[in-house]
């Protein structure tokens, strides 16, 4: 535990939905797939048999993409250029999936991915800034016969040489679904809440322009953010429960991510003159 | 690239595996009627009509299949008040009986699998990295690097690569490989796309596909938004070549549709995993410069090539299309010069357009794998064809599914 310095002014929580522009496949395993059923059923609440989204498929989603970003920015971010940036791989020597975690406390907390997503190092650990709910459905949706709000999806894998066909039924959650997500971030250093707050913003942008869950690169998982409130709840909200010890950001109701970017200094201004008040 | 627009050109018909049958629907004059049983159903028995007449005419219908004609007819109902929705129809409609392959929609409304696109870009791409580095020096050097878990190159794998450094390219390895194989024809393409997309290691087989190592997984092609029901039609199905017993119906969006949709190329996600991909079509990029500036371009140069000799191929053959070969041999013509990117998707593209036929046809060997695999069998299971591919599909005088991308 070398010199940790961990300290708390306040959260700032993002909610809001998130619409599946096309079909959306978060599979919960062939393990559970039922006798006749189909290939891939998705991942579904136990007690109400709705479909929802995992927070941790959300936020490795996030990671990841910003991992990306990141390691294509390296200088801008004071990483350094020389070191394999991805340098654990979570897969098999086979197949490795490779991500990036730092090693220890120090490194992470330099880090602008290990600090806001957390990170397991072989020295040391980071626990994770950001915290991202479970995702169910929006009230209307829940409105809807469970049978409305997934199809499935035959899909023929055709053989290029003799032409012949597989079927395959994906189910997914259909096009246009809503679901209300609530991402939380601490803030813990007073000069690091900005970039970490933007780069949250910037990690559900690029989703926007990539995909979540599966088969993504032909068709499913194309996603965007609307936001309903953010607001900053100072330490002595949490000590009072006063209402007047939060600060709502006006204006990020209706919007979508590259609005509350484009207008970051504006919309969080409140946030800022308040943690400087201390 | 990345929003675009298709636009359809021929009939195009992408199914949901479900068709639409006498019950579901009224034929009128020019248009079938897809009817909403449940308020028909509601409003009959309102009538008067009890429901263990109507249950037992569904289920024994009298001749003439179209039961709600029946009713609609004698009690004077405007189909139309009990239409989901309405298609126009090309080509006469089953005087007693007709069933209709269903269109996939999403909420009641046609739209574009990714999928489909994609899968028609995948062929294209296979064809021109077989075609460009198919040789077999660069394929048993993809091959012999390929190491296992330990490190080592397995027995199996090192003998795949010798043998395809002894013939006289990929595709003539493959064809002369592939009748030693046991494949239902379902799989007969398995090796061939790992070692042109992406392998990995395996003891029996030497090498086997292994998604994380295709470059494709980098291309994006998302399901197009929801297009207008009036778009849709249906149209009777020519089976040239094979008389079919049970005439074929299906709705199609017509020539003409628009839809738009998203297509991209993750670059950072090819410069990253550029040592990762292993296969013929990553050697090939790199051939071009830096494989992840390439692979766009690569792309709709595959694109434009492939459907190209598509075309050509058929055009060639345009006698099999018997009396409409002149119809098609126009419509071909339309193709040529056309802007954007002209490709082929949905149901009866046929296997020169969902296979890499092309190529194929190319080898001596081709015709004695065909027969091997048993692809043109007659009628009746009667033998097999001499000309192959025997069938063509023809939709109002068009070959069905070409679309452009714009």
């Amino acid at each position: 535990m070398e010199g940790r310095d961990r300290g708390f002014y306040g959260k700032i929580i993002f909610t809001g939905k998130l619409k599946a522009e096309t079909g959306l496949k978060i599979g919960a395993g062939r393990n559970v797939a039922e006798i006749g059923g189909v290939d891939s059923p998705v991942i579904r609440d136990p007690l109400t048999h709705y479909p929802y989204i995992p927070g941790s498929s959300l936020k490795g989603r996030l990671r990841s993409l910003f991992e990306i970003y990141v390691n294509s920015n390296r200088e801008k971010y004071n990483i350094n250029t020389t070191e394999n940036f991805f340098n654990k791989n979570i897969g098999t020597k086979e197949n490795p999936i490779n991500i990036h975690v730092c090693p220890d406390y120090e490194s992470a907390l330099n880090c602008p991915v290990c600090r806001l997503f957390g990170a397991s190092g072989d020295k040391s650990n980071f626990p994770s800034r950001v915290i991202v709910r479970d995702l169910h459905l929006t009230p209307e949706w829940k409105g809807r016969p469970l049978d409305e709000l997934t199809e499935v999806k035959p899909e023929v894998s055709i053989d290029r040489i003799t032409s012949k066909t597989n079927l395959r039924q994906f189910e997914r959650v259909v096009a246009g679904t809503e679901f209300e997500f609530e991402i939380i971030y601490n803030v813990e250093r007073l000069d690091q809440w900005e970039d970490d707050v933007r780069n949250i913003l910037t990690a559900m942008a690029l989703l926007e322009d990539s995909y979540l869950g599966g088969s993504g690169s032909r068709g499913y998982g194309k996603v965007k953010f609307e936001f309903e409130s953010v607001e900053f709840k100072t330490p002595e909200y949490y000590r009072t429960g006063d209402e007047g010890q939060k600060v709502k950001i006006d204006g990020a109701k209706g919007k979508p991510v590259s609005e509350i970017l484009k207008n970051f200094e504006e919309l969080f201004s409140g946030v800022k003159s308040r943690l400087e008040a201390g | 690239m990345t929003g675009m627009t298709l636009k359809v050109l021929s009939p195009l018909h992408i199914g949901n595996g479900r068709e639409l049958t006498p019950l579901d629907i009224y034929p009128g004059d020019g248009v079938v009627y897809v009817l909403d049983t449940g308020k028909l159903t509601a409003d009959l028995i309102n009538m008067g009509i009890s429901l263990e007449e109507i249950l037992h005419l569904l289920k024994n219908p009298p001749g003439d299949a179209y039961v709600w004609k029946g009713y609609i007819d004698e009690l004077h109902l405007n189909p139309s008040d009990y239409a989901l929705y309405a298609l126009r129809i090309h080509g006469e409609p089953g005087r007693r009986s007709m069933q209709i392959k269903e269109f996939i929609k999403l909420n009641g409304r046609p739209y574009i699998p990714g999928s489909s696109v994609k899968g028609a870009l995948r062929t294209a791409v296979l064809y021109k990295a077989l075609k460009e580095c198919g040789d077999s020096g660069t394929a048993m050097n993809v091959v012999s690097g390929i190491k296992n878990k330990r490190g080592q190159v397995e027995r199996k794998t090192a003998e795949l690569a010798r043998e395809i450094g002894w013939s006289e390219s990929l595709v003539d390895f493959y064809l002369a490989k592939l009748p030693q194989e046991r494949t239902d024809g379902k799989h007969a393409d398995d090796l061939l796309e790992a070692i042109v997309f992406g392998m990995e290691s395996d003891r029996r087989s030497g090498v086997k596909y292994e998604p994380k190592r295709d470059p494709m997984r980098a291309l994006i092609v998302r399901d197009s938004g929801a297009i207008g029901k009036k778009r849709l039609a249906v149209y009777h199905v020519d089976v040239i070549g094979n008389v079919q017993p049970i005439p074929i119906w299906v709705e199609a969006l017509e020539p003409g549709t628009t839809a738009e949709i998203e297509v991209k190329v993750d670059t950072e996600l090819l410069r990253l995993n550029s040592d990762y991909f292993n296969g013929v079509l990553w050697e090939c990029l790199r051939d071009w410069g830096r494989p992840w500036e390439a692979f766009e371009t690569f792309l709709w140069e595959a694109v434009e090539e492939f459907y190209t000799a598509v075309r050509k191929a058929e055009t060639a053959e345009a006698r099999k299309f018997g009396t409409k070969a002149a119809e098609v041999k126009r419509f071909y013509s339309s193709l040529e010069g056309h802007g954007g990117h002209v490709l082929r998707i949905g149901w009866g593209s046929g296997w020169l357009a969902m296979t890499i036929g092309v190529l194929l046809k190319e080898n001596r060997r081709w015709e004695g794998v065909r027969r091997q695999l048993g692809l043109g069998q007659k009628p009746g299971g009667r033998g097999l064809s001499r000309d192959f591919p025997k069938t063509r599909r023809l939709a109002k005088g068009m070959p069905m599914g070409w679309v452009v991308l714009e």
